[in-house]
């Protein structure tokens, strides 16, 4: 799929043409191999974020989807200012962000799923306090904005017991507060919900939503978890191995990545398969459990059809889940550069069988 | 708010912080503590060697007085931010503290300051009794009292900084504490924790002044014991502090030059 690189004036977010390269130190296996590393050190360049450019609005929920390793975080860390970039230029609020200015860093935030800020052996308090000093937050103001969170978040109750004490979705909850007290315009958001039961995940998600709402921040965030990204932002970044490979509407993407919805069919008895092959393309057929694929213009046509010829108990259209779509987006981005690697050692193996 | 009640609102903040983590802590404080009890040691080794009269000067109640003092100051002095660093940087526990508008080394200040607070009434009472019961004097005079204040200062400021910049290194190379290892090595020796520096050769005592060890135990403990004239304080002052400012220097150079290489691992 072709896109435009979607950056304008009015953004709070700027990133073009961002590059990021991690030196890292290669040893071999074993005892030979830690030798050999002593003796003789080697490192490999490896591109972590490459070329990638886009921009966010001001008040727009963004959210970053690629598997591991494919450079979400590193991006997310290189726009709150913790890496410095090797190429590309980058402006968050009009700041750069490797120059960590104060006035930069009272108006962002990054909350890491797995990394804290609070102190381990105290209560959630006494960290905010500190915070409230550092962000140099009069005192009226601290109290209204963490009766807010308290509120928001429910955190009756949680404050005063030692952090180590809380459990995962509680100290969460109250890194998002200690994270949110200087109330921040942009919001990066590496992997909040993860580990965290379902119930906890669908409270930080509406969280997130509600504080979006009240106060037009900006959010960018990376999950693993497809509903975190489809609940919270309708503009998505695909990046894999560094680079963007989509940035749009998640609906033009469902639409453009599946021309098919699906319909679910629960039968009362079995029925041929030709007959079903007939209707659409089965994706599934286990007993009396039928899945088709059907082109969006004919599901009407098609389902009446079903409903009409086979013994349908019951019936559910549905679209094609985002995870399959973007799964196959990553395939599809794993095959072409497998079938570039193999033009590339076929064109090296000709140039050398033509000198030799 | 003006910046300096800003900045004082800011200290202090940190400082409760710091001091409400140390009291939980407080049983780990009284076993570094007594870990530090290597001069106790020495006492008693070089009390045992002057009981057939004294050494180099010093009688058994001088060698009694130099080592309970050269206790109290390395316990004053103690610091560990290398392995704070070290940790920080290597897992990417930086990375919370960089996000704050706040130097991260002010955190590490006001922890190592509130660790001295819960530390210093545990020292002081095996320091006096001891006194008491060798029978040593100190002078106790303006002059040497503020003289050993300043001094300890001094000494902190340089162990502090000298160690920041250390840890620093661990942004090129993971072997900041090997290194740290070395010059604990040598400073043991150097600053007069084993020995003190007057029984130390002549050649050695000529160069000695010139490097920051001896302004680290011997002459905080020298400045306490009442040994050093107005002249020799003020003398002192200016060289502990040229190390101080040195180390401090550097010490923000190599912030500034290595924060460019954090690769803030881990998610």
């Amino acid at each position: 799929m072709r896109w435009r690189p979607r950056a304008s004036l009015g953004d709070v977010i700027r990133v073009d043409g961002l590059r990021k390269v991690y030196r890292v130190h290669e040893k071999e296996a074993g005892l030979r191999g830690s030798i050999r590393a002593f003796v003789d050190r080697r490192y490999r360049d490896v591109v972590a974020v490459d070329d990638v450019t886009f921009g966010v609005a001001p008040g727009e929920v963004v959210g970053f989807l690629g598997p591991n390793g494919a450079g979400k975080t590193t991006t997310l860390k290189v726009l709150s200012g913790l890496l410095h970039p090797s190429g590309g230029t980058v402006r968050v609020a009009g700041f750069e962000p490797r120059r960590r200015e104060g006035a930069f860093l009272r108006g962002i935030t990054l909350v890491m799923g797995q990394k804290q800020q609070l102190s381990w052996d105290l209560a959630a308090v006494d960290s905010f306090l500190v915070n409230q000093a550092v962000y140099e937050i009069p005192d009226a103001v601290y109290r209204e904005r963490l009766g807010e969170l308290t509120e928001m978040l429910s955190l009756d109750g949680l404050l005063r017991k030692q952090v180590r004490k809380l459990s995962l979705g509680e100290r969460m909850k109250c890194e998002l507060a200690a994270a949110l007290l200087h109330r921040p315009d942009v919001l990066f958001l590496d992997e909040p919900t993860i580990g965290l039961d379902v119930t906890m995940q669908q409270q930080v998600r509406r969280f997130v939503a509600d504080y979006n709402a009240r106060h037009g921040a900006t959010v960018v965030l990376t999950s693993h978890y497809m509903a975190d990204v489809t609940a919270l932002a309708r503009r998505i970044l695909v990046i894999d191995h560094g680079r963007l490979v989509f940035d749009g509407d998640l609906s033009a993407l469902v639409e453009a990545r599946a021309p098919e919805k699906r319909l679910r069919l629960s039968l009362s008895e079995r029925v041929d398969r030709a007959d079903l092959a007939a209707l659409g393309r089965v994706h599934a057929a286990e007993g009396l459990e039928i899945e088709l694929g059907v082109p969006r213009a004919d599901v009407a046509r098609v389902a009446a059809a079903a409903l009409a010829r086979l013994p349908v108990v019951d019936v559910a259209i549905e679209d094609v889940p985002v995870e399959d779509i973007v799964a196959d987006l990553f395939a599809q981005g794993r095959a072409a550069r497998a079938a570039d690697a193999v033009r590339a050692a076929h064109e090296a193996g000709a140039a050398a069988g033509g000198r030799g | 708010m003006t910046a300096l009640g800003a900045n004082w609102r800011k200290g202090r903040a940190l400082f409760v912080h710091a001091f409400a983590s140390m009291t939980e802590y407080r049983a780990e404080i009284v076993i570094w503590m007594i870990s530090g009890s290597l001069p106790l040691v020495m006492m008693a080794m070089w009390i045992g060697l002057a009981a057939d009269g004294p050494v180099g000067g010093y009688g058994a109640a001088d060698f009694a007085a130099y080592f309970l003092v050269v206790f109290l100051v390395r316990q004053l002095t103690v610091v560990w931010v290398i392995w704070e660093l070290d940790r920080e940087i290597r897992l990417g526990e930086l990375s919370p503290k960089l996000l704050r508008p706040i130097d991260p080394l002010w955190g590490h200040v006001a922890d190592n300051l509130a660790e001295k607070a819960v530390r210093l009434p545990l020292v002081l009472v095996p320091v006096v009794a001891g006194l008491w019961w060798a029978g040593a004097r100190l002078p106790l005079t303006f002059e040497s009292l503020a003289g050993f204040g300043l001094l300890v200062m001094g000494a902190w400021v340089i162990k502090f900084f000298q160690q920041y910049a250390t840890g620093l290194l661990t942004f090129w190379t993971d072997q900041a504490v090997g290194l740290e290892r070395v010059w604990f090595s040598v400073s043991m020796v150097l600053s007069g924790a084993l020995a003190p520096l007057d029984l130390f050769p002549e050649a050695v005592r000529g160069v000695l002044p010139y490097t920051p060890f001896p302004y680290l135990v011997d002459v905080p403990v020298q400045a306490l014991l009442g040994r050093l004239g107005g002249a020799e304080l003020l003398q002192a002052f200016a060289v502990q502090g040229a190390w101080g400012l040195a180390f401090v220097v550097g010490s923000r150079w190599m912030w500034r030059h290595g924060i460019r290489r954090y690769g803030a691992v881990g998610a």
